[in-house]
């Protein structure tokens, strides 16, 4: 797939990754919850970020964090694989086989946004898909295998 | 539930506890639910779970023993020595049913003293994907 349906592509996921899709707590964030001051104790904005989704006390919680803190560069692959720790959590350990093949084409669709385009940018986009991803299999399966 | 929902599942519960015998068939009282067989023996029912908007169903089967032979029961039931109880961190009043490294469902006790058990199972849609 190249060209301008590529890219609708791509910004379809763009927006899918960063949008309010998630319904959350009544009291989640409603922008980042850094601060400058966070970010100069933690010596840069990056650690902070890091820190702040490390303390996320759930899935939910932790991708919430990294919409709304996203660095918009390679470096929330990063970020993406501590959401991704927390949401595979609740649902990969009791997952059956169909469940985890259906969960790797999943994550394998959410690759191919940055293997079509070169740039961080698009490293960011495929990382917050992933988080998505996660957070979304972990909702829809999580709850139910945990019963 | 229809035709191919109560054929899927039904293949589904074969390959998960490795019983050919299993049948799934309609519940003549609900058509949202259906009856699990096993031989001439009802075993569980299995019923439609789309509280969150995703179809998932949740087969329950009372075990009628005690803590220390629910293994032993499950294997002789179905005939399947790979069939597992392994225990739950954090959680004594329940334990989980695996074949094998596969997760099953979670078996929990049904009154404090253990005298009986009711294994639950979520069967996702993907699942039956593939069947």
């Amino acid at each position: 797939m190249r060209g301008a349906a590529f890219r609708l592509f791509v910004l379809a996921a763009a927006l899918a990754s960063t949008g309010p899709a998630t319904t959350g707590p009544a009291l989640a964030e409603a922008a980042c919850p850094v601060s400058d001051e966070a970010a100069a104790k933690a010596s840069s904005y990056v650690a902070a970020v890091e820190q702040a989704i490390a303390a996320a006390p759930d899935c939910l919680t932790a991708y919430r964090r990294l919409q709304l803190c996203q660095l918009g560069s390679s470096a929330d692959n990063a970020l993406s694989d501590m959401v991704r720790g927390k949401c595979e959590a609740l649902f990969l350990p009791k997952a059956r086989p169909p469940l985890k093949k259906a969960y790797g084409a999943a994550l394998k669709r959410c690759d191919r946004i940055a293997e079509g385009n070169s740039g961080s940018m698009y490293q960011s986009f495929a990382a917050l898909c992933q988080a998505r991803t996660a957070h979304d299999f972990a909702r829809k399966a999580g709850a139910k295998l945990a019963k | 539930m229809d035709k191919s929902e109560l054929r899927k599942l039904q293949e589904f519960l074969r390959n998960a506890f490795g019983a050919t015998g299993i049948k799934v068939g309609l519940d003549p009282k609900d058509t949202e639910q259906a009856v699990v067989t096993f031989g001439e023996r009802q075993i569980g029912q299995i019923i439609v779970d789309d509280e969150d908007g995703d179809r998932s169903f949740s087969f329950s089967m009372k075990i009628p023993v005690e803590r220390p032979v629910l293994q032993e029961y499950l294997r002789r039931l179905f005939d399947n020595e790979d069939l597992k109880i392994v225990a739950r961190m954090k959680k004594n009043d329940s334990v989980e049913l695996n074949r094998g490294d596969d997760f099953l469902g979670v078996i929990s006790a049904d009154d404090p003293k253990g005298k009986s058990y009711t294994l639950q199972m979520a069967i996702l849609d993907f699942d039956l994907e593939d069947l």
